[in-house]
């Protein structure tokens, strides 16, 4: 398995009165190839986790194994480039993160200070702002005059130039419009089916995670309480009453109607198909 | 970040703690002008004795000052080489390959490190048991009488609590934008000179850019929370001077007293 | 007289594209008004022209009857208060405490009056037991909930909302909106609510959606949610049953109101059991 996480524990400030434990003894193995989402509550350690998988954070205790790499707390911080090549780690408002005077150039940014040459890495750039929904004519613009949006596409497709095997993404649609988050979603899944690239999100939205996702992990107080496939997952609603989770509205629905005496077969996770099992119970 | 020690604010419960912020700044100043009495090293042993019972009573611990006095060690050795160098007078204490050290070199070395220990230990006294803000309502009290002559008090100490409220902040901010460039390929430590360019670059400009939002941000609540910088305001913390405080002082004004004393009269 | 009332606004910031164009709307006394609409289509300029941030071009705003200018800002500004999008970027104090001073020595509050003020609104806001904390070591929820507090120290009629949770967690998000609920019902405060969340449009009782700086549709919320062709052209969303109704109805079913979950569900499990 090519990530995982073997005891993994990591604190905040060791040995100060600040200090903090914000994961405790995690055991996790991430599925390539698919998406895999991490949700639970805020401070429950997602985000320190995440930052495990591109050596940002060493593990205080046990160890990382991310690709052909372990790392542990010894690891010194070198050779440190061939991870972080492998796995992109896109922060939560990324576009906080733009700093180059045209889009390309920012783009192009990952890609040279990974040893890419100049022709490449503008090769590259072009493509990946296609991938991320920009149109290539705005490349000679300054970043820093777009709008969030596109902002945020743009510090993705820094990330993605870098072509990453693993694309780590922390809370990516954070603050944007519906339309805006849905096209997102939509591209991490497009990265995934037509790039085959392993997608790690962290989120809070669990219409997110039904309709995108793969698997879940659910973590809580440093812990992970569960890991499974996001079918499995919403089917257990004791377990999911039990982690406090907000039931997506289709799930929700099925289940009212369960209570009313339409009971309606497993595995319906969107609208439409909701619509044609309701309509072929009703309809002779 | 937390190994400075210098100017750092304790929060323990103590007398010292306690007393008026106004009243310490200016017996701080006594104090300060007290080292550069010249009352020889009787004068010294007395303020030393006096200043680290100001240190104790506000129970800080003692390594903690010289932790604060660390970053000076450098500049001391510097002082004591120059003064070896320089000052050929008073008897000599020995020599090594045809060079003669002199006493006074040592002496006045030892001269000047005593001050500046007294006048670390005295600073931190202030700083290590006053709250950064209350500081600052100090300094704007203090400059109240200057608003006349145009001195923008009010105005000087917003800006010192604004900037105080806001470090963690950038802190975090900082660090945040360091792992994102990180996560690029940043690499601080190796590099080439032009890398080395980029990297920091890539650092500040969203540094830059997101205090811009930040400031605006925050120059719009305030103005919609009523704040006018020219207007008259209320004050929430009312700094209030008690009798421990001119108890204070005026032991303080006893202590350069005798001390002015010792030096110009007996 | 409305605690609301725009006229013909109009406002662009370099004078070549108008980020508000003739945008004109009121806000009823005690109601709860949302205002929805993609980013960067006018929704927050308005928020700051409202209160004075922004200078308006042309048009007219009016507070309680009485027009926004320069001379009259500090009144209006007291009758209105506002709480703004990222909870870092308003937390003006050193602590909790200190922060809901802040508005208070704006306003020239006697010092020896604010303990009993301070501590009142923070108990309403359900912060008392953080009022000493600083805002590092807060929740973006309880940060947007001292602002809140900070806002009604001030005693203001009306509450201007801009998108303040869209940055909060679900758990922050939540506590917010029942703070917001409860204030809009026990002090019959005015709520105008920028917003991207579609249950609080549906609890609301106005709604304005813009696009491009206009407002392209006012009224029930009932009425507006449920034209899922229009809302989707606007890059916006409708709510689920919505969403499913419409579904439904291409597959023959028709339901009677789709706005209301329950008797949708009723309806459906009546149908089902006619069968």
């Amino acid at each position: 398995m090519p990530i995982a996480f073997e005891k993994v524990s990591y604190t905040y400030a060791p040995g100060t009165p600040f200090s903090y434990a914000a994961l405790k003894e995690v055991d996790l193995a991430i599925e390539m190839g698919k998406i895999t989402a991490i949700i639970g509550p805020t401070g429950s350690g997602k985000s320190t986790l995440v930052q495990h998988l591109n050596a940002l954070l060493q593990p205080s205790d046990g160890q990382v194994l991310v690709l052909d790499r372990i790392i542990t707390h010894a690891d010194k911080p070198k050779q440190l480039k061939s991870l972080r090549k492998n796995v992109g780690l896109v922060f939560q408002f990324p576009e906080y993160q733009l700093f180059e005077e045209t889009v390309l150039k920012d783009v192009m940014f990952g890609p040279l200070n990974f040893g890419v040459s100049e022709e490449e890495a503008k090769k590259r750039a072009m493509e990946t702002l296609t991938v991320v929904g920009i149109d290539p004519s705005i490349a000679e613009k300054s970043p820093l005059d777009l709008s969030g949006g596109q902002k945020r596409r743009i510090a993705i497709a820094g990330i993605l130039a870098i072509d990453p095997k693993v694309l780590v993404l922390d809370e990516p649609t954070a603050g944007l419009d519906p339309q805006g988050s849905k096209s997102m979603m939509q591209l991490f899944t497009q990265l995934n089916r037509q790039y085959e690239k392993t997608v790690l999100i962290v989120t809070h939205d669990m219409e997110h995670v039904l309709n995108y996702c793969d698997n879940v992990v659910v973590m809580q107080d440093g812990k992970c309480v569960t890991h499974q496939t996001v079918k499995e997952f919403f089917n257990d609603g004791k377990l999911l009453h039990e982690l406090n989770i907000k039931v997506p509205n289709v799930l929700r629905f099925k289940e009212s109607l369960a209570k009313g005496g339409m009971s309606l077969p497993e595995g319906i996770s969107d609208l439409q198909t909701l619509a044609k099992a309701i309509a072929g119970r009703i309809k002779p | 970040m937390s190994n400075i020690a210098l100017g750092r604010y304790i929060p323990l419960d103590s007398l010292i703690h306690k007393l008026d912020p106004r009243m310490k700044i200016i017996a701080m100043f006594f104090l300060l002008i007290a080292v550069f009495v010249p009352a020889g090293y009787p004068g010294y042993g007395v303020l030393g004795v006096f200043i680290v019972s100001v240190l104790l009573i506000a129970k800080l611990r003692l390594n903690f000052i010289f932790r604060a006095m660390k970053p000076m060690a450098f500049m001391l050795v510097f002082l004591l080489m120059i003064n070896v160098l320089v000052l050929r007078t008073g008897y000599v204490l020995f020599s090594f390959y045809g060079f003669t050290v002199y006493s006074d070199a040592i002496y006045q070395t030892l001269y000047i490190t005593f001050r500046l220990a007294l006048m670390i230990m005295i600073t931190t006294a202030l700083t290590a048991t006053t709250k950064p803000l209350d500081l600052t309502l100090a300094i704007e009290d203090l400059l109240g009488p200057l608003k006349r002559f145009g001195v923008p008090a009010h105005e000087i100490a917003m800006m010192i609590s604004i900037a105080l409220r806001f470090i963690p902040t950038l802190i975090e901010e900082t660090q945040r934008i360091m792992k994102a460039q990180a996560s690029r390929g940043v690499d601080l430590k190796e590099g080439k000179f032009k890398e080395k360019i980029m990297a920091i670059l890539s650092l500040i400009v969203p540094l830059f850019v997101s205090s811009f939002q930040r400031a605006e941000d925050l120059a719009d609540a305030m103005e919609a929370r009523g704040y006018v910088p020219s207007a008259t305001r209320t004050r929430y913390k009312q700094l209030k001077r008690t009798l421990k405080d001119y108890i204070m002082l005026f032991v303080v004004l006893l202590l350069l007293g005798g001390l002015i004393t010792l030096a110009f009269v007996v | 007289m409305k605690p609301i009332e725009v006229k013909h606004l109009k406002f662009s910031y370099d004078q070549e594209t108008d980020v508000v164009r003739d945008v004109s709307f009121s806000v009823e006394r005690g109601s709860y008004t949302t205002i929805i609409g993609h980013n960067g289509s006018g929704k927050s300029t308005i928020a700051k022209l409202l209160i004075g941030l922004l200078e308006k071009e042309e048009g007219e705003i009016l507070i309680d009857g009485a027009p926004l200018t320069l001379e009259n800002l500090a009144a209006i500004r007291s009758k209105v208060g506002i709480v703004f999008q990222n909870p870092d970027n308003q937390f003006i104090g050193a602590t909790v405490r200190d922060d809901i001073a802040f508005g208070l020595e704006n306003h020239n509050v006697d010092p020896k009056e604010m303990d009993g003020i301070i501590e009142r609104f923070a108990q309403e806001v359900n912060m008392t037991s953080y009022l000493n904390h600083e805002p590092t070591r807060l929740s973006g929820g309880q940060k947007q909930r001292v602002a809140i507090a900070g806002v009604l120290a001030m005693s203001p009629e009306i509450l201007i909302l801009d998108e303040a949770t869209s940055m909060l967690d679900p758990e922050g998000k939540g506590d917010v909106n029942e703070l917001v609920d409860q204030l809009h019902h026990s002090r019959n405060m005015t709520i105008l609510s920028i917003t991207h969340d579609i249950e609080e449009v549906r609890k609301s009782d106005h709604v304005l959606v813009m696009n491009e700086g206009q407002i392209v549709m006012d009224g029930d919320p009932d009425v507006i949610l449920h034209r899922y062709a229009d809302l989707v052209k606007l890059r916006l969303d409708a709510p689920f049953s919505v969403k499913l109704a419409l579904e439904l109805k291409k597959l023959g079913i028709v339901l009677d109101n789709p706005m209301d979950e329950e008797g949708m569900v009723d309806q459906l499990c009546r149908l089902h059991l006619k069968k």
